[in-house]
């Protein structure tokens, strides 16, 4: 709270107040991102070299674009179930295309416009029609994954020869810095800018912090709702061609799960469930937090099984601190 | 000596180091109603609260009957005998008003629910409280007013030492406030102890026997209710005198062309066959009583009523499509709702986030906001209509009762409305607060715009409008001027109606 109270202070500061800026949770993930990053620098000679950044970098990569996506839809008070279904869509879209002869960027246009295609249609059932975000995209989810299994027969391709997925999700762009994450960084900062500084970002804001107070402003609230949905869908097949470029192979299965993955990661970076507040900023704490506790653990040898519980464990904390401090501060009546 | 029913002492309560509450002590004998006055901010709530262990104290004690207590929960204060009936009600809409009724308390055996028994005790509260109300209905499905009603009954129901009242009578038509005062009356001759809170000064002279006033979080005075006067409790609430308000006379009212034209429009079931004009210049009330149907009314003229009615509305000499909300707005219709915290304000964004949100074009560029253009328009805006608050950069939920209602007012200004639509537009303002509304109204009017309001307040209603509208069950059965008007004919009206 004092963090935004000094920023707002300085004339220009205003600029860089969101609508609850979760500088609280965010910040004490900082803190231990760094305090973890240290601490493994010195007793860890592997850890802090060029080759380790560029894993972590390339690691993270496919979870920031997707997370970018998972912000916005948060941020309106919904969960998109369906990206890791619409991610191995929009790599066997991408794949289909350079089949038929389409080159790289053409068949990434295709593939994108797949995932605006599938998310949109998410986001008419909730925003238009007033389904559940849960139902719908739990529902689409499924439907999306069983229509990619039965159009590929579940037929692991190979893509090793694919030279323009592997520069978008594999290579080095420059020095020690892989493509994938340049791309995923620049995805972020679209987002950011849009949300900070245009009508449309002001406006997923207020659609989640209050649908019917937006409404009644005159908000297409419905319309902004299938936007957010529309862009998650992108940013996961964005993220389904990456994956190719990294694994060289075209998994009817790939990105299986991988929302809870993403759900998490927002969360953590301060996002809340109810809408309204977070920021990709957060966000992306939240993702490059969880790639290096992986990191970490790998490097200690310990078992993915207990990651797994980490990541559980971690969550759950940062939640229930969070919570603690907001009672503190606003005195809250429960 | 007959004990104390409670005893407060020095009582504080402060919210990282913004003090609410300063050494507050009050005594309270059993079948006393005790009037807590201020304006909004005072600390009010948050004492209620305190002393229904809703909100922890920083320091004090709170003695009940003689003993000292320390409630960490509501529910450990309902256990020691301290009802709270909070200013937000809490209800469940999805639940039966009997369900409602009986919550936290209901007759069981074995852990079973004992349903009959729960409705037969629900429909004998309903009769005590003389509410024409089925106990199997959905609670969602009453109007706002009975769902106040219901929560406050709840608590009533629940036989505590004191009961704790927190705007009780916010948005009651005239009558069903008469209805709440005979129950206060009922259970004070009962000897139980009552604080109660209003933002309407005439009833703490209907109904409370003492009074305390509340100014910054400290006892300002305390006396008998019998001893002091409006005036006097006024000024030691905003420790200035206020002038009363005046009927704006003279305004001038063209009749020329109606800014708002409503011809024959019907919501079944809640509306039938209203016709109505507002001219450039004029204030239109519409009175009348719980579910009269005034704010389907207003909600239906601003395009959120969707679908399923019929009839024309016409802005400006221009009919609208009935395409829905956004069209309603670019025509020049603009509404503040009757529950600003569900449909006015985005609460966890800025003050400056919501003044700008009916108008975000004007203070953008090819979709991106000019930041320099909204600081400027938004500061001007917040000196326009008077905000009290440290910075426009605070959320909007940080503000008083009284600064949120003017942002949800401030919020149309940039759009220059032709045509106001008002829904109880000083609900839970205090009446600094309340002044600086009306002021503003006037102001917006004298440049040409039509108001049309709807309020339970009739003192109000004679103070702003020049026309009054009197609605009962669903259609309007009668119009006067409003020199010619006075609360008795009109409630006279509105009942009249009602009755047959």
């Amino acid at each position: 709270m004092n963090e935004v109270q000094t920023l707002a202070a300085k004339p220009w500061g205003r600029l860089y107040s969101v609508p609850k800026l979760n500088l609280g949770q965010a910040g004490g993930l900082l803190l231990v991102l760094i305090v973890l990053c240290g601490v493994m620098s010195i007793m860890t000679p592997n850890f802090a070299t060029g080759l380790n950044a560029t894993n972590l970098m390339r690691g993270a990569a496919v979870t920031i674009v997707l997370s970018v996506g998972m912000t916005l839809v948060l941020l309106t008070a919904g969960i998109d179930l369906s990206i890791g279904a619409i991610l191995a869509a929009g790599g066997v879209v991408y794949f289909d295309l350079g089949m038929l002869g389409a080159p790289g960027p053409l068949a990434l246009l295709g593939a994108l416009g797949a995932g605006v295609v599938l998310g949109s249609f998410n986001g008419y059932l909730i925003g238009r029609v007033g389904m559940s975000f849960f139902v719908v995209t739990l529902g689409t989810a499924s439907l999306y994954r069983g229509a990619v299994l039965l159009w590929t027969d579940n037929q692991t391709k190979d893509a090793y020869g694919d030279g323009f997925a592997r520069s978008i999700g594999d290579s080095i762009l420059v020095g020690i810095v892989p493509t994938p994450f340049v791309i995923a960084i620049a995805v972020l900062l679209i987002a950011a800018i849009a949300l900070r500084y245009t009508i449309w970002g002001r406006s997923v804001y207020a659609t989640g912090g209050n649908r019917e107070a937006a409404e009644f402003s005159g908000i297409d609230t419905g319309w902004i709702i299938m936007s957010v949905y529309a862009v998650s869908g992108l940013c996961a097949a964005l993220a389904g061609v990456m994956v190719i470029g990294r694994s060289t192979i075209v998994l009817p299965s790939a990105g299986m799960g991988i929302e809870l993955q993403v759900a998490a990661a927002v969360l953590l970076g301060g996002a809340a469930l109810s809408g309204g507040a977070g920021s990709v900023w957060g966000t992306l704490l939240g993702v490059v937090f969880l790639e290096v506790l992986r990191n970490v653990l790998n490097f200690a040898g310990v078992s993915s099984f207990w990651q797994l519980l980490l990541t559980g464990a971690i969550l759950l904390c940062a939640v229930f601190l969070d919570r603690i401090r907001e009672k503190r501060r606003s005195g809250s009546d429960f | 000596m007959q004990t104390l029913a409670l005893e407060v002492r020095d009582l504080s309560k402060s919210y990282s180091g913004v003090h609410a509450l300063k050494g507050v002590s009050l005594t309270l004998r059993p079948g006393e109603v005790l009037g807590l006055v201020g304006e909004n901010g005072s600390g009010k709530s948050t004492m209620l609260k305190v002393i229904a262990g809703r909100v922890e104290p920083s320091a004090g004690e709170i003695i009940v009957e003689g003993v000292p207590r320390r409630f960490r929960s509501s529910a450990e204060g309902l256990a020691g005998g301290i009802a709270l009936a909070a200013q937000e009600v809490i209800v469940h809409k999805k639940l039966s008003v009997a369900e409602n009724l009986m919550m936290g308390a209901f007759p069981t055996s074995g852990g079973f629910l004992r349903e009959r028994e729960m409705y037969a005790r629900a429909t004998e509260m309903l009769e005590q409280l003389k509410l024409p109300i089925d106990p199997r209905t959905k609670l969602g499905e009453l109007s706002l007013q009975y769902q106040q009603l219901i929560g406050v009954a709840k608590m009533v129901a629940r036989k505590s030492k004191v009961l704790l009242l927190d705007e009780p009578t916010s948005s009651l038509a005239p009558e069903d406030m008469k209805r709440l005062h005979d129950t206060v009356r009922r259970l004070s001759s009962e000897g139980i102890a009552i604080m109660y809170i209003t933002h309407r000064m005439e009833e703490y002279f209907a109904i409370a026997d003492s009074f305390l006033v509340l100014r910054d979080g400290e006892a300002i005075s305390r006396g008998k209710m019998s001893e002091t006067t409006p005036d006097r409790l006024v000024a030691d609430m905003v420790g200035r005198e206020l002038r009363p308000e005046h009927r704006q006379a003279g305004r001038s009212v063209s009749h020329a062309s109606p800014v708002l034209e409503i011809k024959g429009l019907s919501v079944a079931p809640k509306l039938k066959d209203i016709s109505l004009k507002v001219h450039r210049g004029e204030v239109v009330g519409i009175a009348g009583l719980a579910g009269a149907g005034r704010s389907t009314l207003l909600r239906a003229a601003f395009g959120a009523q969707a679908g399923g009615w019929t009839g024309k509305i016409e802005v400006d000499g221009q009919a609208l499509r009935g395409t829905g909300i956004s069209e309603a707005i670019e025509a020049g219709v603009a509404y503040v709702p009757e529950d600003r915290k569900r449909a006015g304000l985005v609460m966890q964004q800025s003050v400056r986030e919501n003044l700008t949100l009916t108008a975000m074009r004007k203070v953008s560029r090819g979709g991106f906001f000019s930041a320099r253009a909204e600081r400027e328009t938004v500061s001007e805006l917040a000196r326009t209509i008077r905000l009290r608050c440290s910075s426009v950069e605070m959320p909007v939920s940080s503000l008083s009762g009284g600064n949120q209602q003017k942002v949800v007012l401030g919020k149309w200004l940039l759009r220059n409305p032709r045509i106001l639509l008002l829904d109880e537009p000083t609900r839970g303002v205090d009446v600094g607060a309340r002044t600086e509304i009306y002021e503003q109204v006037r102001s917006m009017v004298g440049k040409g715009m039509g108001v049309l309001m709807a309020s339970s307040d009739l003192p109000e209603m004679l103070a702003l409008c020049d026309r009054i509208l009197v609605m009962s069950k669903g259609q309007i059965v009668g119009q006067m001027d409003a020199a010619e008007a006075d609360e008795e004919k009109i409630t006279a009206l509105a009942f009249q109606a009602g009755s047959r």
